[in-house]
């Protein structure tokens, strides 16, 4: 009987069409249009993020009602101040004594509450310039910010990353550099390293020290990675963390070894330029982190990406929890009764021929489709 | 369709990382659950559609049962006809993610405070607290609440007719910083004011014109009291909607079904009233799940509810293991484990949601994670089951039980959900769960939902109450023992309680419960016994203390559980800390060693 049961995997492709999405956090403005062949640097679309916003309390400050504040003001909403500035101001006994208000930076009067007295000064808008992200046509672009990118590559997703975007050239390495000797030759910026070996503390550190700007890898200690990220991290959404390297795993935590399906592909796309994306939600409208870069190969529509589907007696798996995590094997029977595992508990299985290992029951839950390694 | 002409239903529940459903007909005139069918939840690419997996469980339905509910297409098969089919669909669902909320006030450790009670309460993470009297500069403050993103926004501040203008001004700060929601445009972040009254309408007046706000009894009315109930409700009200309608497919599952589909937590709770109906005995149910724990209690008709939106087995795990510590958890292990072992285990359950242990190691550690999500999550419910009072003073409050306060030692029975306690391999497993996340006073009979049913049945009440009553007396629940623990402390190894177990046809089983430890008596289901109970001085097990109780208790498989671990907790001295904990297991018969099965 087919088994119907449903495995999320992850993808692991050298040719596949792919679309992003890229949106300004704010409404901005779209620089390009559709058709547009873009480059992953080029800016697509543009907007000013509100600067920091400073309330002052000048009724409060003043001593005076917010109706009475209104004849104090000495400057009015919009206008430009500088730090300093003096807002609101009020003379007391026939003048000598004066209170006034002043600003705390430079800005822009932003408001002026007839309710409160409070007023808000608003910092100068920063722009933000949003880039493709990858290489490709534009296929929808709408006027206020958001762009959609369509492109040919290879892709790579991982099971978990922290920090953001970053675009590279990518780099294999044997063993993580740690010494300064090592980072000699790399400019940092542009250099996105991967590897086979896991992660450590001290190789990220030394990583961010230099300016790396990203590091694949099949897995990191958890604590280590807290450790290095300074505060606790909770793995179900992360993208925004600021911790100076963009990190991506491709297995997860402790000391798991790269799938060689992975390792290889990542190989073949060595020393090209690349896009990644340490962004992760493991919940609803799921995120996984990702290395983009060039097509290996042509794309085909068959081609095996392992996404989801059916398993059947024969179908290759990889096995993701447990002391043979990594391990691959072929599904030899697929029994119908629920069994029980070893941890004692019942569950649907699979007989699993792991190569090297023999014969294991694996529960259903435990395998990702796979093609090998 | 008229009840009276149903003959078979399946309702399905869409958890965060399972979809189960289950298929309940009437068999020689009585309903019973005839077959059942899980699934991963598919609200992740490529599916992005929770039917799909409500398809798949449906299709394992009948892999078990031999008979088509779908027919070629994917589409149920309506009505019952011919071996084929069902007669309605049903279906609750939790899947989409939890809350996050952001909360306003003026005074930190008063009205803020409040309000993040309110919102913990309903189950909802709090990202970011803004209040005026706050050491980070404001502007600091608004740029983390930009950063936040939260799905919404909960404002207090005030006493009625206190403080108007610092919340006019609150609201006025964030009109100006116009944060955005995680769902991105399109979605407003919606507005809970619960502040002084008298501000209400000069708060809606300086939000944006597009902001849903709804306005709520104030927090703290007065300087002394606190009200977190209307604000609290609103914030889950909109969390649950908030959650449901953002499954990829909601529309999709609500356009199959025969009854709008129902928030899981909600349908759990129908299935609680609907029992304390018929049985009139207090009771706890818990619901663990992959996203939240859900803590209901039902006390003297009360109901109450707790939605813990951060404390889960899976997408939520590693936060359990944030808000508990490595050592709490360790410290209930019988054996010894690493920081690094245990962290690793908890970061990739996160990330891997769907993998289950297949070891006992494995699933030890994941048991000692939900031992400690049970801990927090009625920690969570137990503050605001009841009311807390100020005594005079800004800063100081004292929480008074009044006819309100929750008190463990008042319930009967205690219903563990969920799939950690569910597929708990033996009932001992499962007692142990609940014995050490919920520390139970007194004399408490503990159950669980074998097949996690409970959201199924009160959905299925609905339609039929007989049906869903019938299903959760055969079917559903599993008893697992008779626990009774005395209240108080003494010292390690000194006595706190001698008993006396009468079963006719048996001898006389008698003991004397020291401090540190736990106690079986066989007691077979079907069988019943005449308890009594001495307890030691500065105990209480029920009727005050050091007061003797006699009570008539029924058989269950881990019979009578008698723990004299303390109440509160009597932690063992290091010397034998781990040997105890070992023992303990011991007792209820759970094994502890770690060789993987082949």
């Amino acid at each position: 009987m087919r088994e119907q049961g449903i495995s999320s995997g992850l993808v692991a492709a050298p040719s596949i069409r792919i679309r992003r999405i890229r949106r300004l956090p704010v409404v901005g403005e779209t620089r390009v249009k559709m058709g547009d062949w873009v480059d992953a640097n080029v800016t697509v679309a543009s907007a000013s993020l509100p600067g920091k916003l400073h309330p002052v309390a000048a009724s409060m400050q003043l001593g005076v009602s917010p109706c009475e504040l209104q004849g104090a003001l000495r400057v009015k909403e919009e206008e430009a101040v500088t730090k300093g500035q003096v807002l609101a101001e009020i003379h007391r006994f026939f003048g000598l004594s004066k209170a006034e208000v002043v600003s705390p930076v430079d800005g822009t009067v932003l408001s002026i509450s007839p309710i409160t007295g409070q007023m808000v000064i608003a910092e100068a808008d920063t722009r933000m310039d949003l880039p493709a992200y990858l290489p490709g046509t534009v296929v929808a672009a709408d006027a206020d910010g958001t762009v959609e990118i369509e492109a040919v590559v290879s892709l790579i997703q991982g099971v978990f990353g922290v920090g953001g975007e970053c675009c590279g050239r990518l780099i294999q390495v044997d063993a993580w550099p740690e010494n300064e000797a090592d980072f000699r030759g790399m400019n940092g910026a542009e250099t996105i390293l991967f590897s086979k070996t896991p992660l450590t503390y001290g190789v990220m550190t030394a990583m961010k020290r230099h300016h790396i700007a990203g590091a694949v890898s099949g897995s990191v200690s958890g604590g280590d990675l807290m450790r290095f990220a300074g505060r606790t991290l909770n793995p179900a959404c992360t993208g925004n963390e600021g911790i100076g390297l963009c990190i991506v795993l491709t297995e997860g935590f402790g000391r798991l070894p790269m799938a060689e399906r992975t390792f290889d592909l990542l190989s073949r796309i060595s020393g090209q330029s690349v896009s990644v994306n340490g962004a992760t939600q493991v919940r609803a409208g799921v995120i996984r982190p990702e290395i983009i870069g060039p097509p290996v190969g042509d794309i085909s529509e068959n081609d095996p990406v392992v996404v989801s589907r059916s398993l059947a007696v024969g179908d290759g798996v990889r096995i993701v929890r447990g002391s043979l995590f990594g391990k691959f094997g072929r599904i030899q029977s697929i029994p119908a009764a629920i069994q029980t595992i070893g941890s004692g508990a019942k569950s649907l299985v699979y007989e699993v021929d792991i190569l090297s290992e023999g014969q294991w029951t694996i529960p259903r839950a435990n395998v990702e489709p796979s093609d090998g390694g | 369709m008229n009840p009276k002409d149903i003959r078979s239903v399946v309702v399905t529940d869409c958890g965060s990382t399972t979809t189960k459903a289950l298929l309940i007909e009437k068999v020689d005139g009585v309903f019973r659950q005839t077959a059942r069918g899980d699934a991963p939840t598919t609200v992740e690419e490529p599916h992005l559609d929770i039917t799909v997996g409500v398809q798949a469980a449906i299709r394992n339905i009948e892999a078990m049962c031999g008979r088509p509910l779908l027919d070629d297409s994917g589409e149920l098969i309506r009505p019952f006809q011919a071996g084929k089919g069902v007669d309605i669909y049903l279906s609750t669902s939790s899947a989409g993610g939890g809350l996050q909320i952001a909360v306003a006030g003026v005074v930190r450790k008063l009205s803020t405070k409040a309000a993040e009670r309110a919102a913990l309460g309903a189950g909802a993470i709090v990202s970011q607290i803004i209040a005026c009297d706050d050491d980070m500069p404001l502007h600091a403050q608004i740029e983390a609440l930009r950063s936040a993103r939260p799905d919404m926004m909960l404002i207090a501040g005030g006493t009625d007719g206190g403080a108007f203008f610092p919340v006019v001004e609150i609201a006025e700060i964030l009109a100006a910083a116009a944060p955005r929601t995680r769902l991105g445009k399109g979605f407003q972040l919606p507005v809970i004011f619960a502040g002084n009254k008298e501000a209400a309408a000069s708060v809606r007046e300086a939000l944006p014109s597009d902001t849903p706000v709804f306005v709520e009894d104030n927090v703290m009315g007065t300087v002394d009291t606190e009200n977190l109930s209307p604000a609290r409700e609103r914030v889950h009200r909109l969390f649950l909607e908030h959650v449901m309608k953002q499954a990829p497919g909601f529309a999709n599952l609500a356009a199959l079904t025969d009854t709008p589909v129902m928030p899981t937590p909600s349908a759990a709770a129908d299935m609680l009233s609907l029992c304390y109906e018929a049985r009139r005995e207090n009771t706890l149910l818990v619901d663990i799940g992959g996203a939240t724990t859900d803590v209901f209690s039902m006390v003297e008709g009360v109901l109450t509810r707790t939605v813990s939106a951060n404390l889960g087995m899976s997408y939520s795990a590693a936060r359990v293991l944030i808000e508990a510590g490595v050592e709490r958890i360790k410290r209930g292990l019988p054996f010894e484990v690493d920081d690094d072992r245990l962290t690793n285990l908890v970061m990739n359950k996160t990330v891997r949601p769907t993998t289950i242990p297949d070891s006992v190691e494995e699933l030890l550690l994941e048991q000692g994670l939900a031992r400690e999500a049970l801990r927090l999550a009625l920690m969570h419910h137990r503050l605001f089951a009841g009311d807390v009072r100020a005594t005079s003073g800004m800063d100081a409050f004292r929480r008074a039980g009044g006819s309100n306060g929750f008190s463990v030692m008042g319930i009967d029975r205690i219903i563990g959900s969920g799939g950690v306690i569910s597929h708990a391999p033996s009932p001992a497993h499962a007692v142990m769960l609940l014995l050490d996340g919920f520390l139970p006073e007194g004399i408490t009979r503990l159950v669980r939902d074998v097949v996690f049913m409970m959201p199924h049945l009160g959905l299925l009440s609905r339609v039929h109450k007989e049906a869903a009553l019938s299903v959760f007396d055969r079917d559903c629940i599993e008893e697992l023992g008779v626990v009774v623990a005395p209240s108080g402390q003494a010292r390690w190894g000194k006595p706190c309680l001698r008993y006396r177990v009468m079963e006719t046809g048996r001898p006389v089983q008698e003991g004397t419960l020291l401090m540190g430890e736990i106690h079986r008596v066989t007691l077979a289901p079907g069988s019943e016994a005449r308890l009594v109970l001495m307890p030691s001085r500065g105990f209480d097990v029920g009727a005050g203390k050091a007061e003797t109780l006699e009570k008539m208790i029924p058989g269950a498989p881990l019979g009578i559980i008698f723990d004299g671990r303390g109440r509160p907790l009597v932690r063992p001295p290091k010397a034998i800390g781990r040997q105890a904990v070992r023992g303990w297991f011991d007792t209820l018969g759970i094994p502890v060693h770690t060789e993987a099965a082949r």
